[in-house]
């Protein structure tokens, strides 16, 4: 099917050819960007007692993303892209996939009313629905901008935003008096379709939407409203399946903006409920493991005006059973079933490698690109106490976040400090505490000493303690470091060479949640850390602008347990990429 | 749950009305009012375009005598003739403000057999190529990555498979360009011996990253790959850690010019051992022009190592002089020895020293287009082997309007190989290989070899040594004569070509080859096309092409006692009654063709080829084939 479509898109290009020899940008009604990215790396293992895992291995592959845009008539947009991908080594047509990667239209109707089908980007309140940053992404820094543009454009994370395939609508209202704007927002998306769960017995899993709705006004020039709405629903009847979940989620909250001369001044006060339960076609209660929590939070935020100074400060409330599966949900699952791409398993034992450091900076497979009606695990040594953002359940606190830029571009600051307990004890009445600390500093050399070409380092610092009092069993103390630094140096215009490093020292105790399907707590695994993940990286780059580069890496990256009958692994490899976005 | 999304449905179109109801108040021109979607910015700030062609093959095979394992199916009707060529060709080619391109090709099939087939497909010809250039105070770079692209470096290193462009121009490839008029694609060849066969040819496919540096300080210029070639392929997957990388090192000095090449090529043997097969080879290149010659040369060593062998040193050197074309008698001179240890599949000559370095992809004898000759190659002038040295010359001359040029070349094995020996059609090659592509040991007699619209013979040896070797060394003698005439009738141009090859391999040696029973295998072939215009944009073009390949008593002998009408038997008979007969090889090969090139138009141009083959062995019974083969092509160009 999709070639058949293909062809005719392919087949129309080519008779417009047929007319005018060469097609460029100059129609208006069709234009065409993209994306085209030649990767190659080469892994090695360095340990030497495996003898079982191959010594290397190498890959890659050569693509292109053809972006077809077609306006038939102004304010419509159709657009389609189109991947083609070869496979490293797949010669005159074996290795080669064609897909369609995305179709939407787009447009607005009489100037007022936008709308869009197919593939959207959506992103609504951080409590309904939003797609938090992954573990490890302090601050959005550059320290792996190569391996992260490619995940993040590999699973469509544009914007903390979930990318699904529906229909959203927005328009808004001007108005003279009483309030000054009302703005609606509406979408009914389809993160699931139904689909065949075996063949042999014929059953089939039902589809799931996720729906929405937002009214945000402008009261005054200082005061807003706002009030979102998301819901996820399986549909029964869609399916074979005895049950399908339902999860509403609701907030409102009032954002109230002072502007002084030099100063802005935002404070927002928020709240909101859901619920989570699933309903049966046949057999228990037509309703079962009913959730209702709710959410509080309030932030205030001061920042100059000339962009050199924000620090924002609140404390949150999020009710233990508080469910949102469109802001829960998380970018890497740690379940043992997601397996890595490079080395799935290791040793002479042949075990599963288990997620590391450079899996989460690098390996684009092992990340999430669906809603999850329950909670998906997490690795608390890489986030523990915020593990699905500031949605996390179960969580009472305060933080405090801040940036500092110098005037004179000699340097930049990100700070965060955040305190946040249970609200009730897991398995115990004990409640867990998080204290996190976070860090990232950015010194630019060339500044400092006056140089034309780039020469600046960062340095980032994370570190985060859990801890829970009793006894011998409900003790926990965890404390989680984590070290990065990037050193920068332009040595040609344009050529960078780059050194970077990422340390995560996790020592400690802890207990990890083993949940059933319907996300009740069934038991606590005990769990010890004494472990370090490192990765280092050594390249030069030549960065003709933010999205096209060529990157050429050697990266030497591993985990060391020290925990009897895990066996440490270390690992290293030579990257290639070349990038272009037309 | 019905009435609950009709419910939402409702509301959602209330509100539209709303929205209608008061468009004349309300406003759309808010800064930033809320949306859940991404906010869409226009920008077409890149350049794409696409070029290609449209080409329909209709092609009918009609067998009347076929192989004995033929399944009874004697008509063949195609679109396309099975080899894997694109129908619509579209190169796309994208262009950013900073001049990096990107280009990918599409191929686009359809076997038109009816809406029941789902054999339609939509897959990349070639590949995907990222390119961009950049210029410094050091010189000017260009880089690319991706592949499949075409490159060459040097003879011993990566090069083509390369001759004397001696060819008959009545078959047509699917690269073949299309010309403005059919006059000028027999014109230029008549003129120039030139046939523009695309990028492909005297190239190698090759996947990976590409850099090259020019304008360098001191007068050097570089290029190298790391990557693939179709002979790093592996059974194991994608992973496989196989790579040939290679580079070239040019330095110029006026009219000198001299270069380092440097090539490694590594296969996996096993994934857990690290066990390759793996060659490597260094050679200098030295070349010098003055007015009216050029003397090139290139020399060097080459290794390699695997499980099975292990060669640790052979030289291999070809040496070239020529003198310009404007000469009366232009004249082409070259000579080389490569050693049976000096390893190598993608230079530009053949292997048949080591067997176990071809990769062995594919399943049922298939995918087997890598696998050229092994089994000691008779082969063409300008064409080269290792354990072999040879030298050859050509010339050419014209005589008003009638044109000839000739090669003669004499070669012998280094060393003592295999009890075999192969060799190529050279009539009907196209015909036979298009019966089952890309096959090995195939045929009633299990030695027929199908490689890319060519297909070559194994001929095994009964003198063999206690190692199972041939127990002498080979002989190779060549000669290649061609006449090209052009003239006019009745206002009419029309060109003939005469193409004349003639291939023996003996036991010892001899000056010039000879068609007879001394030899282990002779060949000879004649091929005759005529061009005839019948309009400025029709040609009618005719070929006759007969071949005889005879072998004597050191080679397999065939399933027929009775030698009676073999013409080389009758001539022995006729001069000694006990002469030696003929129960070995006897094959003919003809084949008689007609067709028309018509220009529709601009761009556009239809062929039209009906042929008739002929594939015969008296004394091989079941090698007999005949049978005719209708073409009708169809090519736009945009």
């Amino acid at each position: 099917m999709k070639n058949h479509f293909l062809k005719i898109l392919l087949f129309s290009i080519s008779v417009f050819q047929l007319e005018i020899i060469s097609f460029t940008q100059q129609n208006e009604k069709i234009w065409f960007d993209g994306l085209g990215r030649s990767y190659f790396s080469r892994d090695n293992v360095v340990s030497n007692g495996d003898t079982i895992s191959p010594n290397n291995m190498s890959g890659g592959y050569n693509l292109i993303d053809l972006n077809v845009h077609v306006n038939p008539i102004p304010n419509i947009e159709v657009f389609g892209q189109v991947r083609v991908q070869n496979q490293f080594g797949g010669f005159f047509g074996s290795g080669t996939q064609i897909d369609v990667r995305q179709l939407t239209a787009r447009g607005t109707f009489k100037n007022k009313i936008k709308f869009s089908v197919g593939d959207i980007y959506l992103k609504q309140n951080r409590f309904t629905l939003y797609n938090y940053d992954e573990d490890l992404n302090l601050y959005k820094s550059d320290f792996y901008n190569s391996y992260k543009s490619i995940i993040d454009y590999e699973n469509f994370y544009e914007e903390n935003r979930w990318r699904l395939q529906g229909l959203q609508v927005d328009f808004s209202y001007k108005f003279d008096r009483f309030i000054r704007t009302l703005e609606f927002d509406f979408f009914t998306t389809r993160p699931r379709g139904s689909s065949q769960i075996n063949s042999a017995l014929n059953t089939f899993q039902s589809d799931m939407l996720l729906s929405g709705a937002t009214i945000y006004s402008k009261i005054s020039n200082s005061i807003s409203a706002e009030l979102n709405y998301s819901t996820l629903n399986e549909l029964p009847n869609s399916g074979t399946q005895l049950k399908s979940v339902k999860n509403p989620v609701y907030q409102i909250g009032l954002i109230h903006n002072y502007n002084a001369k030099k100063f802005n001044f935002n404070s927002k006060i928020q709240a909101g409920f859901s619920e989570r339960s699933w309903s049966y076609k046949v057999g228990y209660d037509s309703i079962s493991h009913r959730k209702l929590g709710m959410f509080f939070e309030y932030k205030s935020e001061l920042s100059k005006m000339d962009t050199l100074f924000n620090i924002s400060w609140g404390s949150r409330y999020v009710d233990p059973n508080f469910r949102s599966s469109a802001a829960q949900s998380r970018r890497i699952d740690m379940t043992e079933s997601n397996l890595t791409t490079i080395y799935t398993t290791y040793s002479n034992d042949a075990v599963i490698r288990p997620i590391s450091v450079f899996d989460i900076i690098s390996d684009l497979n092992i990340y999430n690109q669906n809603i999850s009606p329950t909670l998906m695990n997490f690795n608390p040594i890489f986030s523990n106490a915020l593990p699905y953002g500031d949605a996390t359940p179960n969580r009472i606190g305060v933080f405090l976040k801040g940036f500092y830029k110098n005037k004179k571009k000699y340097f930049d600051i990100n700070f965060s400090t955040s305190f946040f307990s249970e609200v009730i004890g897991q398995g115990t009445s004990r409640k867990r505490t998080f204290l996190t600390f976070s860090q990232l500093t950015k010194v630019y050399l060339n500044e400092i000493f006056n140089h034309k070409k780039e020469f600046n380092f960062s340095l980032g610092y994370l570190n985060q303690i859990t801890n829970r009092e009793g006894d011998s069993i409900e003790f926990i103390n965890l404390n989680s470091n984590h070290i990065d630094f990037k050193m920068e140096k332009e040595l040609l215009d344009k050529v960078y060479f780059n050194f970077s490093t990422k340390r995560v020292k996790a020592l400690g105790n802890e207990y990890l949640t083993v949940r059933d399907g319907f996300d009740e707590i069934i038991t606590f695994q005990q769990v010890d850390y004494n472990r370090i993940d490192y990765l280092h990286a050594l390249g030069l780059k030549y960065q003709f602008k933010k999205d096209v580069y060529i990157d050429i890496q050697y990266n030497f990256w591993g985990s060391e347990f020290n925990r009897a009958n895990f066996y440490d692994f270390d690992f290293q490899r030579l990257l290639f990429i070349f990038s272009i976005k037309l | 749950m019905l009435k609950i999304n009709l419910k939402y449905l409702t509301f959602i179109l209330l509100i539209f009305q709303f929205s209608n109801f008061l468009s004349q108040t309300s406003a759309g021109d808010f800064l930033t009012p809320f949306s859940s979607n991404i906010k869409y910015t226009k920008n077409p700030s890149s350049q794409f375009s696409f070029t290609g062609y449209y080409r329909f093959l209709g092609f009918v095979r009609n067998q009347k005598d076929v192989f004995p394992n033929n399944s009874g199916k004697t008509l063949a009707i195609l679109s396309g003739d099975q080899f894997r060529e694109p129908m619509l060709l579209l190169k796309l080619k994208g262009l950013t403000k900073d001049k990096i391109t990107i280009g990918a090709d599409f191929m686009l099939n359809s076997l038109y057999k009816g809406p029941e087939s789902d054999n339609n497909n939509l897959t990349l010809e070639l590949g995907i190529n990222l390119r961009t250039s950049f210029n410094t105070k050091f010189g000017k770079f260009n880089l690319s990555s991706g592949g499949v692209n075409w490159y060459r470096q040097s003879r011993l290193t990566v090069w083509g498979n390369r001759t004397f462009n001696r060819q008959s121009l009545y078959h047509r490839r699917p690269q073949t360009r299309l010309t403005n008029t059919p006059e000028i694609r027999y014109k230029n060849y008549y003129e120039k011996g030139l046939i523009d066969d695309g990028l492909r040819y005297g190239n190698r496919a090759f996947q990976g990253i590409f850099i090259q540096g020019q304008d360098i300080p001191f007068n050097l210029s570089f290029k190298g790959v790391i990557g693939k070639t179709p002979f790093n392929r592996s059974n194991f997957n994608e992973l496989s850690n196989n790579y040939t990388s290679c580079f070239k090192i040019n330095k110029k000095i006026n009219d000198f010019n001299l270069a380092y090449n440097f090539l490694n090529s590594s296969n996996l043997v096993d994934t857990l051992s690290s066990d390759f097969r793996r060659y490597s080879i260094n050679t200098l290149e030295f070349s010098h022009k003055m007015k009216s010659f050029h003397f090139s040369f290139e020399g060097g060593f080459g290794s390699y190592n695997s499980p099975e062998n292990n060669f640790e040193f052979g030289e291999a050197i070809i040496a070239n002089f020529k003198t310009t074309k404007n000469l009366k008698f232009p004249i082409d001179l070259q000579a080389y020895r490569i050693a049976p240890e000096f390893v190598n599949l993608t230079g530009n000559f053949l292997n048949t020293t080591v067997l176990e370095v071809f990769p062995d992809v594919g399943a049922n004898n298939r995918a087997t287009t890598i696998r050229p000759q092994f089994n000691s190659p008779i082969i063409g002038l300008g064409r080269h082997t290792n354990n072999r040295q040879g030298i050859s010359i050509n010339a050419e001359h014209s005589f008003k309007r009638l044109k000839i040029n000739a090669g003669i070349g004499v070669s012998s094995e280094i060393d003592t190989s295999a009890a075999s020996l192969s060799y190529r059609y050279n009539v009907n090659s196209e015909t036979l290989s298009r019966l089952y592509l890309f096959a090995r040991d195939w045929g009633p007699y299990n030695n027929l070899n199908s490689t890319y619209r060519n297909i070559f013979e194994n001929v095994d040896l009964v003198d063999t040594n206690d190692s199972g070797l041939a127990n002498f060394k080979k002989y190779f003698n060549s000669i290649e004569f061609q006449a090209k005439y052009n003239g006019t009738l009745f206002n009419h141009q029309f060109y003939i070509f005469l193409l004349t090859r003639f291939n023996s391999c003996s036991k010892s040696f001899f000056p010039l080859p000879k068609y007879n029973l001394e030899m282990l295998i002779s060949q000879l072939s004649n091929e005759l096309d005529l061009s005839f215009e019948l309009n400025k944009n029709t040609y009618l073009v005719l070929n006759v092409g007969i071949e005889r390949v005879i072998g004597n008593n050191q080679t397999e002998i065939g399933d027929n006692n009775s030698s009676l009408g073999s013409p080389i038997n009758l001539i022995h008979h006729f001069f000694n009654e006990n002469s030696t007969r003929n129960f070995e090889r006897n094959q003919r090969n003809t084949l008689f063709g007609c067709g028309i090139d018509f220009k529709i138009g601009e761009n556009a141009m239809l062929f039209f080829r009906q042929n008739f083959y002929k594939y015969y062995d008296p004394n091989f019974v079941f090698n007999n084939l005949k049978g005719t083969e209708t073409m009708l092509e169809l090519k736009f160009l945009f």
